[in-house]
């Protein structure tokens, strides 16, 4: 591996010796659903303590473990309440960063107090509803409606003013919303947030830290009443003062970047190492592996490619450094799928699809029904992690008929315009770009560009509208338009539900016709490090069609997460990757990892051949915040 | 006071009555109970996260969803369940209104 330094120097490793008391220690080990329960959290646990890593970690309280249970990451979630707004990503530690745009113009404006009612709500709903035992909180319990003195069940509580109102139907809480515009009201049991601008439970982290930091202060106080003999210690987060973050750095090794590891070259199979490394490093998939979802030990089916992406992990994170011979991989791979077999084609792309469907098949979550039955629901990693939906609309422009129609997807495919070739003159000399007759139409070719012209409104000549022939055969000539409104018709396709991870499929290799050979397209393919997805969604398009903004619609921003490049020419070309890890740009080169910044990421605009973005509404990694 | 008039009297009544006592609180968790041990939240966890599933996150509302789960949800309740709560609710009824209150309410 040839990583440089600079991580390094971030990323000490603490003695086991180090530092602190006891507990704190205890508590550090608490830290992080990344580390996995098995033999493997040795050798990871030491990157997670950063001494970053503490600060951030620290001053999020975590519940205390309970004697010598694991805790299990997604208890954690899956509350005896539905988690609504989480539901759909049923992954520990991933959770919607600023889902609602009224919440993040609320922190903005009070910037100071935005915690302070909600503290002071979480505290006496602890008292209410989850400490049993004292009598002097009774009076409390029966918290009613401000209005019509209704008491039970979902009362919500004004985050700005002191009133408290019924939830079902028509109710005070809305009315209290429609008369002072104050926009957000928690949940009184549950602790969850609800957003009147955007009609739904929005989540929100640094409420939830104090929910959480509520919930271990009434466990402390539960635990006291209950067994006083037992002292239960104070929970109190840590950050390290000057002195000590001195002491820890003095006292630490540096420990080597961790989860980087390069892939041998095992015969041209640089594009299956560069997928496998956007594999490696995506936040969602990583989170899957890691947290043990899928165990070769307690699989160990034969030939199954989870098993294998497991077994990718375990190495990734053994410490080791050489690159790694990816041969058991390659071996299932042959053994087990006729598409991969031989991988005469060596692209990238193909293997991505195969690589889904083939652990779409060996995925314990899969429900197995016949392939492409409900795919869209499927529950299996790389369908959960890649997995969305288009919606293709056709309308007819001379009666009101439109039709939607769904199809799943997992990658967006772009269509370059013009052509650029890229090929030796005889005589040696480099030709730039030696382009067909259409050189001058060479458009621009930026994510949007191309998107935008996917989205466009397509004509459908030839398509009959079925609705206007049905009334012209009944209503006759009166029905006005001719019988032939064969070129009425129109089709508009736009992104129904984008996933958490979007891939984006440059089409550089271009076949004219059977005949000729396949060529490459080396046009320039401009692509940012973030986007707004919002106009490309059905409902952003929907919005805009009526002359409305995008501002209340939800967060669709996207980060740029890993570029697979095609370099060279098209069967004698070389695959690289450039992959975001832990907030760093790296490039992967079959063995070789070096460093990279995104400036150099983005400038690989001729070769870059599938884009990988991850939603920015995501919660993984804790920036390394330096 | 016509009939029906009488009944929603007695309704309101029974109402606040039934919120007043902390029998509606032991019902309900009594019926959380129940339904939990008879699969019914999870089945209607799983439709709840299928359809969100199917709609995409950004594009279902709160109210949406309810609307889409609240006819399949009321009609998944099992009968026994059904029964023993109604039962409840009557015997709460026998035990709050007594006789000579229901006629004055009557009148
Ligand atoms: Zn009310
Ligand atoms: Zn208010
Ligand atoms: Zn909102
Ligand atoms: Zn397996
Ligand atoms: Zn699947
Ligand atoms: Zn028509
Ligand atoms: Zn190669």
């Amino acid at each position: 591996m040839t990583s440089k330094g600079n991580s390094k120097s971030t990323q000490r490793k603490i003695k086991q010796k180090k530092p602190s008391t006891a507990t704190n220690k205890k508590k550090m080990v608490t830290v992080d659903n990344h580390v996995k329960v098995t033999p493997k959290i040795e050798k990871i646990e030491p990157m997670l303590l950063k001494q970053t890593d503490i600060s951030s970690v620290k001053g999020k309280p975590t519940k205390p473990l309970k004697k010598g249970v694991k805790r299990k990451a997604e208890d954690s979630l899956v509350d005896e309440t539905f988690q609504v707004s989480n539901a759909a990503v049923s992954h520990p530690r991933i959770s919607q960063k600023v889902g609602c745009r009224h919440l993040e113009k609320y922190k903005e404006h009070n910037p100071e107090s935005y915690l302070v009612n909600f503290k002071a709500i979480a505290e006496l709903s602890m008292r209410c509803y989850k400490i049993g035992i004292p009598r002097e909180s009774k009076a409390l319990r029966h918290q009613k409606c401000s209005d019509c003195n209704l008491k039970g069940d979902r009362l919500h509580a004004c985050l700005d003013c002191v009133f408290i109102g019924c939830w079902r139907g028509e109710s005070h809480a809305r009315k209290h919303f429609k008369n002072t515009r104050h926009i957000f009201a928690t949940d009184v049991q549950r602790l969850e947030i609800f957003c009147f601008g955007c009609s739904d439970y929005i989540y929100d982290i640094d409420y939830d830290n104090v929910k959480k930091h509520e919930e271990v202060r009434a466990e402390e106080k539960e635990s006291d009443i209950k067994e006083p003999a037992r002292k239960r210690a104070r929970y109190v987060p840590w950050k390290p003062s000057a002195e000590e973050s001195e002491k820890i750095k003095k006292n630490s090794t540096p420990f080597p970047c961790s989860g980087l590891r390069g892939l041998l070259n095992m015969g041209a199979t640089c594009f299956m190492n560069a997928v496998l490394q956007t594999f490696m490093h995506n936040p969602i998939i990583k989170n899957y592996f890691m947290t043990d979802k899928h165990n070769m030990n307690i699989c160990g089916t034969s030939g199954c490619m989870c098993c294998e992406v497991d077994n990718l992990f375990q190495e990734f994170h053994s410490g080791e450094k050489k690159p790694y011979p990816p041969c058991s991989f390659l071996q299932s791979m042959w053994l087990s799928s006729k598409e991969l077999a031989g991988y005469s084609e060596q692209d990238a792309h193909e293997f991505y699809l195969a690589a889904i469907n083939k652990m779409h098949g060996d995925s314990h979550e899969t429900k197995h029904q016949e392939l492409n039955a409900n795919i869209q629901n499927c529950e299996c990693i790389m369908h959960k992690t890649f997995g969305g939906c288009f919606q293709s609309r056709i309308k007819c422009s001379q009666c009101d008929m439109s039709s939607d129609r769904e199809e799943h997807m997992v990658e967006w495919q772009l269509h370059l315009r013009g052509l650029v070739t890229n090929q030796k003159k005889k005589n040696g000399t480099k030709a730039s770009q030696e382009s067909n007759s259409n050189e001058m139409d060479v458009d621009k070719n930026s994510l949007e560009d191309c998107l935008d012209r996917y989205c466009e409104k397509e004509q459908l000549p030839g398509f009959k509208c079925e609705d206007c022939e049905n009334r012209y055969l009944s209503e006759g000539e009166s029905f006005g338009k001719a019988k032939g409104s064969v070129n009425s018709c129109s089709r508009t396709t736009t992104c129904k539900k984008l996933p958490p991870v979007l891939t984006f499929v440059v089409e550089r290799f271009h076949r004219a016709s059977t005949k000729t050979n396949t060529i490459k397209n080396e046009a320039e393919f401009e692509f940012p490090e973030e986007i707004d997805m919002a106009k490309w969604t059905s409902r952003g398009h929907d919005v805009l069609e009526k002359g409305g903004t995008l501002d209340d619609l939800p967060n669709y921003k996207y980060n740029l997460l890993s570029v697979v490049n095609h370099e060279g020419k098209i069967n004698t070309g070389h695959y690289t990757v450039y992959c975001k890890s832990r907030d760093r740009w790296f490039l992967f080169d079959d063995h070789a990892v070096k460093c990279a910044s995104v400036e150099e990421v983005l400038q690989s605009k001729r070769k870059a051949y599938l884009c990988f973005y991850v939603a920015d509404t995501l919660e993984y990694d804790q920036p390394n915040v330096n | 006071m016509s009939e029906s008039e009488n009944e929603q009297k007695l309704a309101n009544e029974f109402k606040s009555r039934f919120l007043e006592t902390q029998d509606r609180n032991r019902l309900k968790r009594l019926l959380a109970k129940r339904l939990r041990d008879c699969g019914w939240k999870d089945k209607i966890k799983k439709r709840c996260v299928d359809k969100i599933r199917t709609e995409g996150v950004e594009n279902i509302k709160l109210d949406q969803l309810e609307e889409s789960i609240l006819t399949h949800g009321r009609e998944a309740v099992p009968d026994d369940v059904k029964v023993e709560i109604l039962q409840q609710i009557s015997s709460f009824l026998d035990k709050h209104i007594s006789q000579p209150q229901l006629e004055k309410n009557l009148k």
